[in-house]
């Protein structure tokens, strides 16, 4: 495949109207960080994987793009069903990751064993896709940042201690990792730009 | 390879772009959106476009656009440019989009040299077309030392060049693509529309993305985001002003490209913004718009 632009017009597959409408949610979710943006209807994955979390992912992968999955959902069930559908290169650790996927916040690694990416390219660093048992009634934190008018208040629901950990990611910026945070219905985005008040 | 359903499908392509390299340039644009300013590399093909395109902007709004958008496309300020046209139209043939003339009524403007005088909103993204990313180029030639030099934050080298424009003129004389720091972190080029503009850019309600295809690297400025152009504290960053108002609609507020009219010596001068001032006449004579004078 050596070009990238094709000839006649044809209508979208279902596939790719799904990837590109992800796509505009994950965008708008990162740009008005904080605000919960709800995702399209998804088709279901094999548990423990959920549609939101598969859906990202399907919208996202490619062979360049280095996968970690957290050990709950690294199973052949799961890797056979992303392995059909996309290029997929699996790897072994949260460092080596373009995207990590995690399916409880419990189940996070501690942010700094992503990839914070390099000095001068700051875009290799991971996109940690987090599944959240619900992106409220969790601790309220008031962020502050681009895209965010004055404040914007969370209280995903995520273990003590993450915002801590958020705001040493934050404290390293222009280098740190970007989390995506779902409830499997909508999306929060947090890029490492944005910080705790 | 393993094939996905897209490729077992025949390689249909809606916006002109396959399925693989709208993803790559997608992972790049939501790392831009997390770094404001930062230039993002993104994929390494060849995009046979005609010259003049603008291929970087194209890429862009290929990846973003979905079926719902509505694409205004502006060219020097007017959506009747030739470039203008021929990307609405191609994007219409190939996509079926809907297109618009009318600011308000987009949700994807792609432009260069130009931002709308109307102001934008959170439901509308713009898309500008970027010949040359790189805002040190011009002082620093080597892209690696580019690099360090961002890595860093170390702009002394633009104050100096800026400073010296005011040490031989007593103003900045940069009348275009004038810096912007962004997020007080990244300098950035604008892309080369007036500085006028610039102002357009710090706090907006709509996201900007900024694609360069020849030098493959896009950046992003999200909304809400702080855009300050390089200035001095004697010597502050001023926009281009005129003496007179818009020989058509009257406003003084918008950005006006002289044109020839009248007799021998006539300055005339009118919105380079086509929709803007359009919507202003209109405003003012609704009789007329209502008896058949509006656009097609
Ligand atoms: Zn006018």
């Amino acid at each position: 495949m050596t070009t990238a632009f094709s000839s006649p017009a044809a209508p979208p597959s279902e596939a790719a109207q799904r990837d590109q409408r992800v796509f505009r949610v994950l965008l708008r979710a990162l740009s008005y960080p904080g605000r919960v943006v709800l995702l399209p209807a998804l088709p279901s994955a094999p548990a423990p994987l959920c549609p939101a979390l598969a859906g990202l992912l399907l919208g996202l992968l490619d062979l360049e793009a280095g996968l970690w999955l957290t050990p709950a959902l690294d199973c052949p069930p799961i890797r056979s069903f992303l392995t059909y559908r996309a290029a997929v290169q699996f790897v072994a650790t949260p460092r080596e990751a373009v995207l990590a996927v995690v399916d409880d916040p419990a189940g996070l690694p501690p942010l700094d064993a992503f990839h914070p990416g390099e000095p001068a390219c700051p875009e290799r660093s991971t996109t940690v896709l987090l599944r959240v048992p619900a992106l409220a009634g969790g601790p309220a934190v008031a962020l502050r940042g681009p895209g965010i008018e004055a404040t914007a208040t969370v209280a995903p629901r995520v273990p003590y201690g993450f915002w801590d950990q958020w705001a040493r990611n934050h404290a390293r910026y222009p280098l740190g990792i970007d989390i995506i945070m779902t409830d499997g219905v909508g999306l929060v985005g947090l890029p490492r730009s944005v910080g705790r008040e | 390879m393993i094939p996905n359903d897209d490729e077992v499908a025949g390689g249909y392509n809606f916006a002109y772009l396959d399925e693989q390299t709208k993803r790559m340039v997608r992972r790049a644009i939501l790392k831009a959106v997390c770094i404001p300013g930062h230039q993002v590399p993104f994929g390494s093909r060849e995009m046979p476009l005609p010259a003049g395109w603008g291929t970087g902007g194209l890429q862009v709004t290929a990846s973003v656009i979905g079926p719902d958008d509505v694409l205004k496309v502006i060219d020097q300020g007017t959506d009747a440019a030739t470039n203008a046209v021929s990307i609405r139209a191609f994007f219409r043939r190939v996509a079926g989009l809907a297109t618009t003339e009318r600011t308000r009524e987009a949700s994807l403007i792609q432009t260069r040299h130009r931002i709308p005088e109307t102001p934008l909103t959170e439901e509308q993204i713009l898309v500008l077309q970027v010949p040359q990313p790189e805002p040190l180029r011009q002082l620093v030639p080597r892209g690696a030392a580019a690099r360090r030099l961002h890595a860093f934050a170390d702009y002394g080298v633009m104050y100096v060049k800026l400073y010296e424009d005011i040490a031989r003129f007593g103003r900045v004389t940069l009348a275009y693509d004038y810096p912007v720091l962004v997020n007080g972190r990244y300098l950035a080029s604008p892309s080369p529309i007036p500085r006028f503009d610039n102002p357009k850019l710090d706090n907006s309600r709509a996201l900007s993305l900024f694609g360069a295809g020849r030098e493959r690297r896009l950046y992003a400025i999200p909304p809400y985001t702080r855009v300050a152009s390089l200035d001095f504290g004697d010597h502050p960053f001023e926009v281009q002003r005129w003496s007179v108002g818009c020989a058509l609609c009257g406003s003084r507020a918008s950005y006006l490209d002289e044109i020839g009219s009248g007799g021998p010596g006539a300055r005339m001068f009118v919105c380079s913004d086509t929709d803007y001032c359009e919507e202003r006449r209109e405003a003012s004579a609704p009789a007329r718009r209502a008896a058949g004078g509006g656009r097609p």
